[in-house]
């Protein structure tokens, strides 16, 4: 009876071992995965951000940008405001948010600056493709030439400006 | 006590045959330590592989970067050659036009050899911007990525081709061997007989033994094989597919399969629809600025054209309808042009 009681405690001890062992690996293995995943999600966005880097590099070089002339890195202004007119195209490129900013903006606060529209075009500041509106986003932008066909004395002739290529890519790492 | 004890081994050794005597605390204690051994060696694997896979997945995602540097622009082509230390493997399974409205989608994996067989691919990376001819699998160390334009009247995109084998071109005709050699392809050949290593690619009908034929069929052009027809053949000389080809899209048909080449195509011609819709939007505002033309009714009526594509042959029937787009831009005065393809 006494040996029997014996056995049932050193059972018992056993079995509180065996719970705090499992605990302790259980703990060490989420705490490794925390912090892989930590390294991944980083990893990912480094990735997602160099990624948008090389396509803003060569974005004004597809067709849906380039100017109707042989310059390099150069926009077509009147081929991208149309484009901000198709929303599909928010489908075709990764980024969260594509827009195109006159030199003339460059100091300007994005709430000051003249958003163009078929009303205002070409007087005006920020041509958005589009915006997909994410609350965390990291940006890359490359400057380029924004030209349009001008018509002045019956005359046409190719007006080119400085201007900036923006792309957001939505940063996963800042949210919560 | 002693006498307690010797009681006790008699009884075992009574009950069983050369039995060992173990206490429950052992048993119990092997259990659970082999239990725990197993649940140990089974989530090494299982990381190992999850690890392996996560790499897969990070070096498809470095490489669809990669793949934005090869844009065009106005230019001709560009050629590159990526090596790989290890044996690897790139897979091109899924290509849907109806995904990801209205440009489908394509997505590749990437798997590389571990201890001597390829491992889990990393996950699909997905492809809405770019048109990639491969075959389903291609595999090696050295693969070779070729980005050409593709035009129908305006520039559509780049068609950028993976292989990774050699190609035989025979009897190729004298405008395709100078643009692979401007394009400085690497690992095609040239041949007027068989003779040659790798797939053998005919452009004349009366070769056999052909991995590929390539047929012209624009007659009173400047060349040939504007357009054509691209046939792939098993090794006992059975046809497997037909593709329908214009222009550039040749290459493409002869370096990826048959679903891929077809999804792409489809791919292809929403995107012309949709760019033909930013020139639509264009011509409004060049019209505010005094430039008229008729090109409106017939770039409207490509796009829709095109948007209607079933399959690659209906290719045949755009190509006039472009030709028209090609003839009115033509016509239109310097700063009026919707388009130059310089």
């Amino acid at each position: 009876m006494k040996k029997n009681k014996r056995s049932q405690v050193r059972m018992q001890e056993m079995a509180f071992m065996l719970v705090g062992v499992i605990m302790f690996f259980v703990f060490v293995g989420l705490f490794g995965v925390a912090i892989l995943f930590n390294m991944l999600r980083n990893s990912a966005q480094q990735t997602a951000e160099n990624n948008a880097l090389a396509a803003i590099k060569n974005l004004a070089s597809s067709p849906e940008f380039y100017c109707a002339t042989s310059k390099t890195n150069c926009i077509d202004s009147d081929k991208a405001m149309a484009l901000s007119n198709i929303p599909d195209y928010k489908k075709f490129y990764s980024f969260s948010r594509l827009e195109i900013i006159k030199s003339s903006a460059f100091k300007k606060n994005p709430s000051d600056m003249v958003k163009c529209t078929m009303a205002n075009y070409p007087d005006c500041e920020e041509i958005v493709i589009y915006d997909k509106n994410v609350a965390y986003e990291k940006a890359v932008s490359s400057y380029v030439a924004l030209c349009r066909i001008e018509v002045e004395n019956g005359a046409n002739y190719q007006k080119c400006e400085l201007a900036k290529l923006v792309a957001a890519t939505e940063d996963k790492s800042s949210k919560k | 006590m002693a006498k307690k004890k010797n009681k006790r081994v008699v009884k075992i050794q009574k009950n069983s045959k050369k039995g060992i005597e173990m206490s429950f605390e052992w048993i119990f204690a092997m259990l659970i330590g082999g239990i725990i051994l197993f649940i140990a060696i089974y989530a090494v694997v299982h990381l190992l592989t999850t690890g392996h896979q996560v790499t897969n997945t990070q070096a498809a995602d470095e490489l669809m970067g990669y793949l934005n540097t090869y844009e065009t622009g106005q230019g001709t082509g560009i050629n590159d050659q990526i090596n790989f230390a290890s044996e690897s493997r790139l897979l091109f399974e899924e290509c849907e036009p109806n995904d990801n409205k209205p440009f489908g989608s394509q997505s590749f994996a990437f798997s590389d050899k571990m201890f001597g067989k390829y491992g889990t691919p990393g996950t699909p990376i997905p492809v809405y911007s770019k048109y990639i001819f491969a075959n389903d699998s291609v595999e090696g160390k050295n693969f070779y990525i070729v980005s050409i334009p593709y035009f129908m009247g305006y520039k559509v995109s780049d068609l950028i081709m993976i292989y990774s084998g050699k190609y035989c071109f025979i009897s190729a005709p004298q405008e395709i061997q100078d643009d692979i050699e401007n394009l400085r392809l690497n690992n095609i050949n040239f041949s007027e007989n068989k003779n040659c290593s790798g797939i053998r690619v005919c452009f004349d009908n009366n070769v056999k033994d052909c991995d590929i034929k390539v047929s012209g069929l624009c007659s009173g052009c400047q060349s040939e094989y504007e357009f054509g027809t691209v046939e792939k053949y098993d090794k006992d000389g059975k046809l497997l597919s037909t593709n329908y080809y214009s222009g550039n899209l040749m290459y493409g048909a002869i370096f990826s399969s048959n679903a891929i080449y077809e999804c792409n195509v489809k791919r292809l011609m929403s995107k012309f629809s949709e760019l033909g819709n930013v020139y639509l939007g264009k011509i409004k505002i060049m019209e505010i600025k005094g430039c008229s033309s008729n090109i409106q009714l017939v770039l409207a009526q490509a796009t829709q054209s095109a948007n209607s594509l079933q399959d690659s042959k209906g290719l045949i029937g755009l190509d006039s309808q472009v030709e028209d787009i090609n003839k009115i831009n033509e016509a239109a005065s310097e700063g009026c042009k919707l388009f130059v393809n310089e």
